[in-house]
């Protein structure tokens, strides 16, 4: 078992060998950079939703509303933890901490750039290019899952308790069709290894072989990270809060910077597998020190059409969710797969 | 015996053909293009919020906020003769009256009498201006700020010498023709 | 007079059949019978007669060619009558469009506002629109028409309501119009300010803003106020009032029409001491003597205390209780002091009491005339009593009486009456010898021999058999409307026995619109009686378990160590009873002297132990006795002020305190109990008496009152009055502004009274004494001082003396006579 999972983590790239310290020193940094981009991306939404709206959105505090998450923080951090007398104290406590491991421990797989000299040492732009890829992502989001599903559990509220339900029925469904439509590009890469998919999107994006792919990643993401339109799981009108009804204070945080973390992951791995990387097309090459504000630019792009997407769909109704995910998402995903494996032997 | 539509039948127009299919999938996938499209163009259309304590729509001349009572110009005494007729034309019981007698050392208002207590109290008032219609003497009028709100409901009644006291002028008026 | 049996006819209103009475005016049976208003300014019933002074009233009738006035005309068969054709409506705009021509449009200041019939008739009848721009007559305004009232003459329409009230209501003949047309105004002839006993009810008589309340003067609108129906207790009179109240405050007094009671007018009493219940000097919460000094303590503390002195003086306390105590209140105290205190020493009645026999054989249902009996009797006989001070209403009703129902008054007085002018024959007799002249009447109504009592009484005995000789000649239906100070003191039984006679020989037992009617010295004086607050009757005049002593009784026992305490229920003996220096006595012997009161009167302030604050007559819930057997119900109009309990509550709660928890939680509880233990009360409730109250006497549970001892009696040779020799007969009368709420009230405070000597010119010119000069009478080493009122009309060899006054009272000489000096 250890075996197996040390052989799983092995680097894929074999091109040079990270001291251990280095590996420290990398998952501090991309922990750091994470933890600034997700008030960024929170301020995003609300500024951006304001403006989809007519309205200037959260204005007060600091310039133009800047320092608004800042207040946020503070103020969630400073609220009692309450916690209801029916939920199970450990697992109450402990799901939103797997929540952000998950999330976390996600976003080690993004890579941000290639392998770069660093005052003479190699550095790989990236937590760890693992060799199996896509899979750790999925792997993670399963753990996220339990996560979500202890906290609506443990809450000991029928509200929390049904929005956890959905969640989980809902992260199933659409986790396959994520994950066949990725398929797709490994096939195309021949890799698992995601440095290893963005060198091969040297010549063309995958967004534009794959697209069909792209288009049931993008969709299935929405229902992976709970956004709008797919926001069954914290549906407020029939739900009050979802999972979460029942957290407060810094708990609370915890899951809904997990969440706001989830978009940046999707968006980093849509980056990834579909837009290049990396990578700027027409040809030009920037210096190595550019490629991480590169992809950071790229996933904002997402981030945003995330929140355009928030802005501009309903909610689905939840039997529609469900067909949707199993009648018409996943044969769609199989299909490309199947074309594109078809495609892929018959070429080469 | 069935029934026959007849000329004057109203034609019932078809939805869209049933969901479904790839014509279905091509549609949803146009109209949610449709949809971002929508909210895009919305959000180049600008804000409209009026940035409220910074900002402030202007009122009408005839908008009625808080109450003023008048006192005469050149004499400077109370318009108010106490005559309780605003009381008993508002609707929401909110004005108090108690008159008393002017003497030559202490005359308040032009007539015999003149009102001891004038209170309205705001957090029942409707501003309906029915006591400015019923006002014989002009001595009530409905003035223009609405900023009344305040942290104690007993400091909404409010007593005559500030409803004689010059308010301050912090509600915009609107010109002619704006 | 008997009462007129009016017709039934049938005429045409508007082309609808109507049936109303005989020669009723056409604009009263328009509006009871027709539903039809005839609007009227000067038209008003209570005054009198129709005048046709404003024209408001022209109605069409066919047949007569010009529009007659609806207030004038009486109403005959077949009439028929238009009161909505265009020239009726063109005359009622004409006639409106002229009087608002000097009428100045001050409504807003006016107080009338509101409430104001010209207002009403304008919009009602008027065109809206004046036609007037010429400048109004001014006059300057407000003028003081007294210190109660203000005249504004710009807004008299001149209806003449005011002037003929004076003239011809309480006939003070003050009041007059001077000037001639436009120049026309309301004023007293010679500037004086228009002071009487009865001067407020042209207040409520004006149609106008004219004459205006001066201590309501701007203080609230009808929209403002509430009115609460109660009765008035500050006299016997009882009269029906309504409460003005604004945020629980009484700020007007206004008369309840009630004909069986007070015909819809009220004294100035009644209408101006409410401010007695807003003044500081009132208690308004309970008092203990501590270190010699009354200080303010809580209720609990209070109630303790007193509970405590009463339980040590159990078997040795007394009890007094004040005229206006309801009911409830002497029904409770009676039983605390019989049943806790084991105690019969308890009395309502300042003169002593008399057997029991006489109570009920004076109280008995089928003697007992009523208030509208005086109106409408071939005679009545005031008897011991001044109606103006005694019970005020009732001069008006006599006066009405001669006026327009030709009835014959007599009036046998010691002390020169109000209505002697206005009397067929008025006889006088040496003050406090009343049993002595009943007997001479008893004797002239016989044949007997009248010299012999007549001498005794100090009267003419030609002019009590011209009295006797006139009653019988009057007529079948007399009413003797007698003052309980003829019943009172050592004769006061064969006063008593003597009233039985005169009353047996004129026939007036059981006869519809004759018999007697005794106005007592206390407001509830007759309900105070019947609930046993007599030290010889238990509740019912039924006879007590054991006597006890009368209030002379008690001041004697109480200041021979005898009994310890004494219980004042709304009563200051030094005030309100005779013998001030027994008195003064006896309190300052008392261990404990608990007393309800509303004003730290002397004998309160100076020997009360524990005072509990009393409820004012607005605030007072509970029944009271007229004196003609009528319950009433008293309702609050406002809650108590500060810390006041109801008085019940207070005996209740001692009563609990001593052992005998009855469970008496609200008042109509007691009501209920009250009623209840009196057998000729037996069904009556306060549903039942109702508004306008009951007269237990009609009603046929009545008859179970005890019948008492019959008529006639044989009377001993009453004692011969004391011959004056040089000094002067003492007689006393209590003033109608004598109490402590006139003296409270601040409009009032000028006419509360101070000592006045009334004496015969003769007197006054053999003692060098000059009107209006101050005069020192004395009696027996003690003196009081007051300012001598040489009166025309006073018996030579008499002198009178106000009682129940704080300082100076004639309570303080011991009589019968004293000397008159100049200070």
């Amino acid at each position: 078992m250890t075996g197996a999972l040390s052989h799983m983590l092995t680097p894929a790239v074999v091109g040079y060998a990270e001291p251990w310290w280095m590996a420290i020193l990398k998952s501090l940094v991309i922990f750091a950079i994470g933890l600034q981009l997700v008030p960024l991306v929170l301020m995003a939404e609300r500024k951006i939703l304001g403006r989809f709206q007519n309205r200037y959105g959260p204005n007060r505090v600091g310039p133009f509303g800047a320092m608004t998450p800042l207040a946020d923080i503070v103020k969630l951090l400073t609220k009692e933890s309450f916690r209801p007398r029916t939920a199970i104290g450990w697992l109450f406590t402990l799901a939103p901490i797997l929540s952000i491991i998950a999330a976390v421990a996600a976003l080690a797989i993004v890579p941000f750039g290639n392998v770069q000299d660093i005052f003479g040492t190699p550095v790989g732009f990236y937590g760890i290019d693992v060799s199996i890829g896509p899979l750790y992502v999925f792997a993670f989001g399963a753990v996220a899952f339990y996560g979500i599903m202890l906290g609506g559990w443990s809450s000991g509220s029928k509200y929390s308790f049904l929005g956890s339900m959905r969640a989980a029925a809902q992260l199933i469904s659409y986790e396959v069709a994520q994950g066949m439509a990725l398929v797709g590009v490994v096939i195309t890469a021949q890799s698992m290894s995601l440095t290893e998919i963005v060198e091969g999107q040297g010549g063309m994006w995958y967004v534009i072989p794959q697209f069909v792919g792209f288009l049931i990643f993008m969709i299935a993401s929405f229902a992976e990270t709970n956004r709008p339109p797919f926001d069954l799981v914290e549906a407020d009108g029939e739900l009050v809060g979802g999972y979460m009804t029942e957290y407060g204070g810094g708990r609370f945080a915890l899951y809904y910077f997990a969440e706001y973390l989830n978009v940046l992951v999707v968006s980093g791995l849509a980056v990834t597998l579909f837009l290049g990387g990396w990578m700027l097309p027409f040809g030009i090459h920037p210096p190595g020190w550019v490629d991480p504000f590169i992809v950071i630019g790229k996933m904002g792009l997402f981030v945003v059409f995330f929140i355009w997407v928030r802005a501009t769909l309903p909610r689905l109704r939840y039997d529609q969710l469900m067909s949707f995910g199993w009648k018409v998402l996943l044969p769609l995903a199989t299909l490309n797969a199947l074309i594109t494996a078809i495609v892929v032997v018959a070429w080469y | 015996m069935t029934w026959t539509p007849g000329p004057d039948q109203i034609e019932v127009v078809g939805g869209p053909s049933k969901a479904g299919g790839a014509g279905g999938l091509y549609r949803a996938f146009g109209e949610t293009l449709r949809g971002l499209k929508t909210t895009f163009m919305q959000a180049t259309e600008g804000v409209t919020t009026v940035q409220y304590p910074e900002e402030k729509i202007p009122v009408y001349p005839r908008f009625r906020g808080r109450h003023r009572l008048h006192t005469f110009e050149d004499t400077g005494l109370e318009k108010c003769v106490g005559c309780s007729l605003c009381a008993a034309a508002c609707p929401s019981d909110c004005i108090r009256v108690v008159a008393a007698e002017n003497t030559p050392e202490n005359r308040v208002s032009a007539g015999e009498r003149y009102a001891a207590v004038y209170e309205i109290n705001l957090s029942r008032c409707i501003f309906c201006g029915y006591c400015e219609i019923a006002c014989p003497f002009d001595a009530i009028t409905m003035g223009h700020d609405y900023e009344m709100s305040d942290y104690n409901r007993s400091d909404l009644i409010f007593t005559k010498e500030m409803l004689l006291a010059e308010p301050l002028e912090r509600t915009p008026l609107r010109a002619e023709g704006e | 007079m008997p009462r007129p049996v009016a017709q039934m006819v049938t005429f045409t209103l508007n082309g609808q059949e109507v049936t109303a009475p005989e020669n009723a005016i056409l604009a009263d049976a328009a509006l009871e019978h027709g539903n039809v208003e005839i609007p009227v300014f000067c038209y008003e019933p209570k005054i009198g007669g129709p005048v046709g002074a404003c024209r408001m009233c022209l109605v069409e009738i066919e047949g007569i060619p010009k529009l007659q006035a609806g207030c004038s005309v009486p109403v005959k068969d077949g009439m028929v009558v238009h009161t909505d054709t265009p020239r009726v409506r063109e005359a009622q705009e004409a006639v409106l469009e002229f009087i608002l021509v000097n009428h100045p449009l001050d409504c807003p200041v006016c107080d009338k506002g509101g409430e104001c019939p010209l207002q009403d008739k304008s919009f009602g009848w008027g065109d809206g629109i004046s036609r007037f721009v010429e400048p109004k007559r001014h006059f300057e305004k407000p003028l003081a028409l007294s210190p109660l009232i203000a005249i504004d003459r710009e807004r008299c329409i001149l209806c003449y309501r005011c002037v003929r009230f004076s003239q011809e209501v309480s006939e003070d003949h003050q009041l007059v119009l001077q000037e001639r047309g436009a120049h026309a105004f309301v004023a007293t002839f010679d500037g004086h300010p228009y002071v009487a006993p009865f001067s407020g009810n042209i207040i409520e008589l004006c149609p106008v803003g004219a004459l205006t309340s001066q201590p309501y003067r701007f203080r609230a609108r009808p929209w403002d106020i509430e009115q609460s129906g109660s009765i008035c207790t500050l006299c016997p009179a009882q009269c029906n009032v309504s409460f003005t109240v604004r945020d629980d405050r009484v700020l007007r007094v206004l008369q309840r029409d009630h004909e069986g009671v007070d015909d819809g007018w009220l004294c100035d009493k009644g209408r101006f001491a409410y401010q007695a219940i807003h003044v500081d000097e009132r208690i308004t919460q309970p008092l203990l003597r501590d270190g010699g000094e009354l200080r303010p303590v809580t209720w609990e503390l209070a109630l303790e205390t007193a509970a405590a002195a009463l339980g040590r003086g159990r078997g040795r306390t007394a009890a007094l209780a004040g005229g206006a105590a309801t009911n409830e209140e002497g029904w409770l105290l009676q039983g605390l002091l019989r049943d806790s205190l084991d105690s019969a020493d308890i009395d309502s009645r300042a003169g002593g009491t008399l057997p029991l026999d006489l109570h009920q054989a004076l109280g008995a249902p089928a003697l007992q005339a009523s208030v509208p009996d005086l109106e409408f009797a071939h005679a009545v006989l005031v008897l011991g009593t001044e109606p103006v001070d005694d019970a005020p209403v009732l001069d008006l009703r006599l006066r009405k009486g001669v006026r327009r129902h030709g009835l014959q008054l007599f009036t046998a007085t010691s002390r020169p009456s109000a209505l002697d002018e206005r009397a067929v024959l008025a006889v006088r007799y040496a003050p406090g010898a009343e049993a002595a002249f009943v007997a001479a009447l008893d004797a002239a109504l016989t044949g007997a021999d009248v010299a012999g009592p007549a001498a005794a009484a100090g009267a003419d005995a030609d002019a009590v058999r011209a009295l006797a000789d006139g009653l019988r000649a009057a007529g079948e239906d007399i009413v003797v409307l007698w003052g309980e100070r003829v019943c009172s003191g050592a004769a006061g039984a064969d006063a008593a026995r003597g009233l039985l006679n005169v009353a047996a020989r004129l026939g007036l037992e059981g006869r519809d619109g004759a018999g007697l009617l005794g106005v007592p010295d206390g407001a509830n004086g007759r309900g105070l009686r019947e609930v046993g607050v007599l030290p010889n009757a238990a509740p019912g005049l039924a006879a007590p378990d054991t006597d006890g002593r009368d209030a002379a009784g008690i001041a004697a026992a109480l200041a021979a160590g005898e009994l310890t305490g004494v219980y004042l229920l709304r009563t200051d003996p030094l005030v309100d009873l005779a013998d001030t220096p027994l008195w003064e006595r006896a309190l300052e012997k008392a261990t404990t002297v608990i007393a309800h009161a509303s004003f730290l009167t002397p004998g309160i302030a100076e020997h009360a132990t524990v005072v509990f604050p009393a409820e004012s007559h607005a605030e007072k819930e509970g029944t009271v006795v007229h004196p003609d057997g009528r319950l009433q119900r008293l309702r609050p109009a406002i809650g108590r002020q500060g810390e006041t309990r109801p008085e019940w509550q207070v005996l209740a709660e001692l009563r609990r305190a001593l052992g005998n928890d009855e469970r008496l939680l609200t008042c109509s509880m007691v009501t209920a109990r009250m009623l209840e233990s009196i057998p000729f009360y037996a069904g009556l409730t306060l549903d039942t008496i109702g508004a306008d109250g009951t007269r237990w006497t009609e009603r046929p549970q009545g008859a179970a009152a005890p019948a008492g001892a019959a008529a006639p009696f044989d009377l001993p040779a009453p004692a011969p009055a004391a011959s004056p020799n040089g000094r002067l007969r003492l007689g006393t009368f209590r003033s109608i502004w004598a109490s402590p709420e006139v003296g409270a009230s601040p409009a009032l405070k000028f006419l509360h009274p101070r000592q006045r000597v009334e004496l015969a010119p003769g007197d006054a010119e053999r003692l060098g004494v000059r009107h209006g000069s101050p005069v020192t009478v004395a009696c027996d080493g003690r003196s009081v001082t007051g300012i001598a009122h040489v009166r025309a009309s006073a018996p030579e060899g008499s002198v009178f003396l106000e009682t129940a006054i704080a300082a100076d009272s004639a309570a303080e000489l011991d009589g019968p006579l004293v000397e008159v000096r100049p200070a």
